[in-house]
């Protein structure tokens, strides 16, 4: 069981899986943190910085520290030209997320917009990922 | 790979994309107060066309037509979601 779970961890696909998931899991707990937070003057309010005082969004700072060991890991194994483009699954998954987590409502319209940025990362994403390969 | 890690060149840029990402993670915070998750985040699509423009412009990678497409379809994108 233990020599599995090893396994598993150490295969870089189901280190990029995690990695995905954690983006996700960050984003809806930064979001509820956000709301809960105090609202600071108007002057300060736009760096969101009350939002410290939230027990939300310090679990959001730690999945966001998950999903980058976890991206460092899949970068040893997998090129970014084909790492990045499956990243951008997380534009699929943070709207679902915000559905059901959060009780967002997403029109038909919103949708189709987030469709045509997945389709046009995707699109970059091949030169974007081969010239940050090349630093 | 010692002295480049030690180089001075390689702590400035180390320290500005550090504080950069600080910065952004702070405004998202802000922005998040006032706006939906869902709404905000299909505008870090745009950051994918930022980061070909720029490394165009700074460390002289060619621009390729597929940047053009990807970019008009990330902007289109990301109009229909402002107008939700």
């Amino acid at each position: 069981m233990i020599q599995k779970t090893k396994k598993l961890l150490l295969n870089p696909w189901f280190q990029l899986v995690l990695s995905v998931l954690f983006v996700t899991t960050s984003e809806v707990f930064l979001k509820r943190g956000a709301v809960e937070a105090p609202r600071l003057p108007a002057e300060v309010n736009w760096t969101g910085v009350s939002g410290l005082a939230t027990l939300d969004v310090w679990c959001g700072i730690l999945f966001v520290i998950a999903s980058f060991i976890s991206w460092l890991y899949v970068l040893r194994f997998i090129p970014l030209t084909i790492a990045f483009p499956l990243s951008n699954f997380v534009h699929v998954l943070v709207p679902l997320a915000s559905w059901f987590f959060l009780n967002e409502h997403i029109s038909v319209q919103r949708w189709c917009g987030i469709a045509l940025v997945l389709l046009g990362v995707l699109i970059v994403a091949r030169p974007v990922a081969r010239m940050e390969e090349k630093l | 790979m010692e002295d480049d890690l030690h180089s001075a060149r390689f702590k400035k840029n180390f320290a500005v994309g550090l504080s950069t990402m600080t910065v952004s993670f702070f405004i998202t915070l802000g922005l998040l107060q006032h706006f939906e998750l869902s709404y905000l985040y299909p505008f870090q699509g745009l950051s994918v066309v930022i980061i070909s423009l720029l490394a165009a412009a700074i460390l002289r990678e060619k621009l390729t037509p597929r940047l053009f497409y990807g970019a008009a379809s990330i902007s289109a994108g990301v109009v229909l979601v402002s107008l939700s």
